[in-house]
């Protein structure tokens, strides 16, 4: 086939560039391990399998040639992606043979930071060097010093991170994304809601705006660049949204395809969201444009707030004369019928007549000990905090034009079903909760749960086969543990089982307190995390497995993490290919799979089932999920641990790298082979007629066994929408949010009661200006706010060392208005220095960053957007590998110092502010020309079987 | 008689570059080479008025291709099946005219082989009944392949569709086939747009600035 052909061609011109191969991997064509071929000569075998070259997973066709990978195509039957890849994924290949894969275990020769250089190990030994680390940690100094780290761009599965925390029974668990990505919209959306529709657009959730049969009249998307996330899904739904008519309000500081074709763009200064948000609440409100039938009967704004409660908890029912006597604790309401206030219960078609509660204004009510006081209804809480918030206000901060605001605001008020999608740019600043609650309350005020839009939930069809499970009992923490499904405490069978993360661990995870919505992925505050590590307070991180790929270029204000690597004792990486944070960071290498070597189960799509498989399987490399597993053996094996102990032998939770067959049996289709599974993988269990037709809506109206409606937060697709100490439950949505005041007090950990954070968290959004705008030498000496974004080429810190994506994007852009580019004098393609506060005070970035100016009218004036990204070229053999992630890359730039969002714990990777300066010249070393690239050109091997064997 | 081409509809087009890496994976294209390139174009107006496009191209399948008729050896040919410009690689002879003759750029000369590629429209796909790879691939689908004389070809429906937003690249008489559709509600079509790209290429800055 021609692509060997070429590769041939490219690797005979390459022949004298061998030795130019990174200082990490052996370059080369030959496998390092012979093996039987199970295929016949030259047949062009194809495998349906997924992408996962980011989380959409688009259904893929690979063409398998000699045992190689010669072909990507769409799979047409995933309706979702309809056969369309995009230059991620059809980069997989160039991922795949890429000169540069880690290809087996390697160990530090030299210091961190400084030399780059790497000796082969054995996987045994790399494995015993990670074991004995972890073991001398726990002798000397307790479990809680393990340090677990992930990343959404680079691993598939982040949840095996966290979950190796907790069968090791203590430490932290971290990801740049998280707190920053996707935990705030989610965790806070379903604390709300209780409905398991998520708005988030970049996560192929928002799917109720696919749906072709939907009737959405309106679509807000609200700071998530959907085009360019995912050009296959929610571009191309988009497109068909909008030629449906549906009116299109892109809400956006910079001009992208979506703003383009949108009714309406409306540009606002990065990081001031909240404030318009909140105008568009006042809007609604003091307009009569929400559902009132919805709010009266669905959410809480009729219950009354406790005016004696400093955060603003909602009064109790045992805390009100005459309902003290009551069984079970609950909310209260008055009642504009009966003239009483009386407990809130859970309606059904038989007593829903009896509920006429008051939504707005206020009420005197006599408390348990004989006072009377006054209290507003929650709607009418809700109702003043956002009383300030006109539009023109909300304008002023926003730096946009009243007009257009107004009109946006018109066109989703009146819509009939109107959403509201957001994305991660909301995640990445101090407001990330505030966003998601604002979001969340636009579309609870007009009804917009369970309906046609944003917030439908997705059908699920009887599966044409059912597939194995494999080991394991990995759990998010709050979502699900909390109502008792899936408790890892327990077996299926409802039998305790053996030691696994306890109550002191949780309590000692950094910033978990402080920041009580970590505990939805049980994460901790990176920022906490840091400071631990450099102070030793209140303990010390000590042994670092990270499992992502550029810590360097996703972590804030990232040159400050040099010195915090110097404290720990150990740190291993695992990924495809070395990274800057190899360099910097780690003792020891695991080369992981690509996604064209990988066997795990996406999730569906749509109503496309089935595995990414395994196409090919080079070198040494293994499937991470097992590595944990040898891990474990090997602390149980050789170092007495009983946790370790517990996790392989008895209760049997993981496998090693040498049992990779029994996973493949275990996750298979019931009663097939994995080899029949593969023949039949990616199936689909209905039509696409079908699969749009399955939507069903008002789930919350059905009627249960009990006689009542489902309601909010009940039971079968949804979270918990009340406050744990709620007895009785109303089964309201939560947009007046008493929970979240509840959990930051208390918690809501599966393991118990955690003590409170320092203040309590807010049941209404409020506004802060971003956290650099706030300080005014700051906004002063750098008087441009800067945003990022996403780019339809790269996937976080993903793929910036592909041949044919860099020579098409080969350095980052910096976007600037035509006139703060003029009074710098800078045109469009001057290379720019970029610098912000972190410049004075990180002496390895003192001298800036460089990027690609784009002179545009397509940026709000005064903003600037420019894009993530490191060089991969310096990690070549002779060059200054730190360059690989001081010069171009954005995030060194960004700011870990707080203030913090309270609930999520959220910094400041987004709305910074920067100063930028025409370049006096262009960074030397920089690959700018497509013939550069030529040293990372694929080179196809033969598979190998990967580590698996011995 | 046939006449194949493609019909991009770009009210829909996001910019994804997928056609472009789609194209150089199937016909194993070097890097620094493009067969199919794609630019913004604009954004058009003042700040917050603004309209913009992507825009696609390749070569252009023309009517009256010039590269055909300056072709000294005949090496530039057209299919008289397809009716589509192809390059007998075997007879030609690098002398690179039809470059000189193309409006667009579309064509490059290979230096390893001493010969002029251009876009085939997948022959070796087409030639099988499949689509080309960059119009199966395409992202949103705003690719549209087939005989333009044939009414219930994917291109000639999708012209069919959005009649008042039909587009050509600039004509100097040689008659582009390839057609856009822009609707005039979301951007102003431009013959010669001004574009933008994140790479340096030289094709682009030729195709602004025709002879």
């Amino acid at each position: 086939m021609a692509l060997t052909e070429m590769t041939r061609r490219t690797f005979s011109k390459l022949a004298g560039m061998a030795t130019a191969a990174a200082a990490v991997g052996v370059a080369g064509t030959s496998s390092l391990r012979p093996t039987e071929k199970a295929y016949a000569e030259d047949e062009v075998v194809k495998q349906k399998t997924f992408c996962r070259a980011c989380p959409r997973a688009c259904g893929v066709i690979a063409s398998i040639q000699n045992g190689r990978v010669i072909k990507l195509e769409g799979n047409p039957d995933d309706i979702f992606s309809k056969g369309g890849m995009c230059a991620k994924g059809l980069s997989g290949i160039q991922a795949l043979y890429h000169p540069n894969r880690t290809k087996y275990p390697m160990k530090r020769v030299g210091d961190r930071g400084v030399d780059n250089t790497w000796e082969r190990i054995s996987w045994d030994e790399a494995i015993d060097m990670i074991a004995k680390a972890m073991a001398d940690m726990r002798d000397k100094y307790g479990r809680n010093g393990l340090l677990v780290t992930t990343g959404g761009g680079g691993n598939p599965r982040i949840i095996d991170s966290i979950a190796f925390r907790d069968y090791w029974g203590a430490g932290n668990v971290f990801e740049p994304g998280a707190a920053q990505c996707a935990m705030p919209r989610t965790f806070v959306q379903k604390q709300m809601d209780g409905w398991l529709g998520f708005t988030s657009i970049g996560d192929q959730q928002c799917i109720g705006c696919f749906n072709p049969k939907a009737p959405v009249d309106c679509f807000v998307q609200w700071g998530g660049g959907g085009a360019a996330s995912s050009s296959t899904i929610t571009a191309r739904f988009w497109n068909e949204l909008r030629d449906r008519g549906c009116t299109f309000i892109n809400i956006d500081p910079r001009f992208t395809h979506d703003s383009a074709r949108a009714d309406i763009w409306l540009p606002i200064r990065p990081g001031t969201d909240v404030a318009m948000m909140m105008a568009w609440i006042n809007y609604i409100i003091e307009n009569e444009k929400y559902d009132e039938e919805f709010l009266l009967k669905w959410s809480n704004l009729p219950f009354l707030v406790n005016p004696n409660d400093p955060g603003g908890l909602l009064l109790r029912s045992d805390e009100v004369q005459g309902l003290d006597d009551d069984k079970g604790r609950g909310y209260v309401y008055y009642d504009t019928v009966t003239g009483k206030v009386t407990k809130a219960f859970a309606m059904g078609p038989d007593n829903e007549d009896t509920y006429n509660p008051q939504l707005w204004g206020e009420v005197e009510v006599t408390l348990a000990d004989g006072t009377t006081v006054t209290c507003k209804t929650a709607g009418q809480a809700l109702k003043e905090s956002v009383a300030d918030w006109t539009i023109e206000r909300a304008s002023e901060i926003c730096w946009c034009d009243p007009e257009t605001a107004l009109k946006a605001v018109e066109a989703f008020a009146d819509s009939k079903y109107g959403g509201v999608g957001n994305g991660v740019s909301h995640d990445q600043n101090i407001q990330s909760a505030e966003c998601a609650m604002c979001t969340t309350l636009l579309n609870q005020l007009k009804g917009n749960t369970c309906r046609p839009g944003v917030n439908a939930i997705t059908p699920r069809f009887k599966g044409q086969y059912e597939t194995g499970r494999e080991r394991g009992r990995f759990t998010y923490s709050m979502s699900y543990d909390g109502r008792g499904f899936f408790n890892p405490n327990v077996d299926d069978d409802g039998n305790p089982r053996g030691p696994y993360i306890e109550m002191p661990a949780v309590v000692e995870r950094l910033g978990y307190i402080e920041h009580k919505g970590l505990g939805d992925w049980k994460h901790s505050q990176i920022p906490a995390v840091y400071d631990a590590i450099m102070s030793g307070e209140p303990y010390q991180p000590r042994v670092w497995y990270e499992r992502s790929g550029n810590k360097m270029v996703t972590l804030a204000d990232s040159s400050s993490w040099v010195a915090a690597f110097k404290k720990m004792d150990f740190i291993s990486h695992t990924y495809m290919y070395p990274t800057s944070f190899t360099f910097e960071a780690a003792d020891l290498i695991l080369p992981a799979t690509e996604w064209l070597e990988m066997d795990y189960n996406p999730g569906n799509h749509g109503d496309c089932n089935g595995f990414i498989v395994a196409c090919a399987l080079l070198f040494e490399d293994v499937d991470d999920r097992l590595i944990y597993g040898t891990i474990f053996k090997k602390l149980a094996d050789d170092y007495n641990d009983p946790y370790a102990y517990n996790v392989y032998y008895v209760d049997k939770e993981y496998y090693t790298i040498r049992e990779r067959d029994q996973y493949l049996q275990d996750i298979a289709i019931k009663g097939m082979t994995w080899e029949e599974t593969k023949a039949v993988n990616g199936w689909r269990n209905s039509t696409e007629e079908e699969f749009w037709d399955a939507f069903e809506y008002e789930q919350y109206k059905q009627v249960d066994d009990d006689g009542l409606y489902y309601g909010m937060g009940y039971k079968g697709l949804d979270y918990t929408t009340w406050a744990g100490d709620i007895e009785d439950n109303p089964r309201k949505n939560q947009m007046y949010c008493d929970r979240i005041v509840y959990i930051g007090r208390h918690g809501e950990d599966p393991l118990g009661e955690l003590p409170p954070a320092s203040q309590d968290y807010s049941p209404v959004p409020f506004f802060v200006e971003p956290a650099d705008y706030q300080e005014e030498d700051t906004r002063t000496k750098y008087p441009l706010v800067c945003s990022n974004g996403r780019l339809p080429y790269y996937h976080h810190s993903t793929l910036r060392n592909i041949p044919f994506l860099r020579e098409t994007y080969p350095v980052p852009e910096i976007w600037i208005d035509p006139q703060s580019a003029a009074e710098r004098g800078i045109e469009t393609g001057d290379w720019v220095n970029i610098k912000s506060k972190r410049c004075e005070e990180q002496e390895i970035i003192k001298d800036g960053i460089y990027a690609k100016a784009f002179v545009t009218p397509g940026i709000v004036p005064g903003c600037c957007y420019m894009e993530r990204f490191w060089n991969p070229e310096f990690l070549e053999e002779g060059q200054d590998a730190r360059k690989s992630w001081t010069l171009c890359n954005y995030n060194v730039l960004s700011r870990r110092e707080g203030p913090y969002n309270p609930v999520m714990g959220t910094y400041t990777l987004r709305s910074i502010n920067i100063q930028v300066t025409k370049a006096d010249h262009a960074p030397e070393g920089v690959w700018t020309q497509s013939e550069q690239f030529e040293p990372w050109m694929p080179q196809p091997t033969d598979s190998t079987g990967g580590g698996y064997v011995a | 008689m046939s006449r194949y081409a493609i019909v991009v509809d770009l009210d829909h087009c996001t910019g994804c570059k997928g056609c472009e890496i789609a194209c150089k994976n199937e016909n194993h294209l070097r890097l620094g080479e493009h067969w199919n390139r794609l630019m913004l174009c604009g954004p058009y107006g003042d700040f917050p008025n603004l309209s913009q496009y992507y825009l696609p191209f390749m070569c252009q399948q023309c009517e009256n291709a010039p590269c055909v008729e300056v072709c000294p050896t005949g090496a530039s040919y057209r299919d008289p099946d397809t009716n589509v410009v192809l390059i007998n690689q075997d007879a030609c002879i690098g002398c690179q005219l039809c470059m000189s003759a193309c409006p667009y750029g579309a064509r490059e000369y290979d230096e390893q082989e001493n010969v002029v590629k251009k876009c085939t429209l997948c022959k070796h796909l087409t030639d099988q009944g499949e689509k080309p790879f960059c119009v199966s691939v395409c992202s949103v689908q705003c690719r549209y392949y087939g005989d333009l004389d044939d009414p219930e070809s994917d291109a000639s429906k999708a012209l069919a569709a959005k009649p008042d937003a039909v587009h050509t690249l600039f004509d100097e008489g040689n008659k582009p086939a390839t057609a856009y559709l822009l609707s005039e509600k979301y951007c102003e079509w431009h013959d010669t747009p001004q574009g933008h790209d994140t790479n340096d290429n030289n094709a682009l800055a030729s195709f602004a600035n025709p002879a």
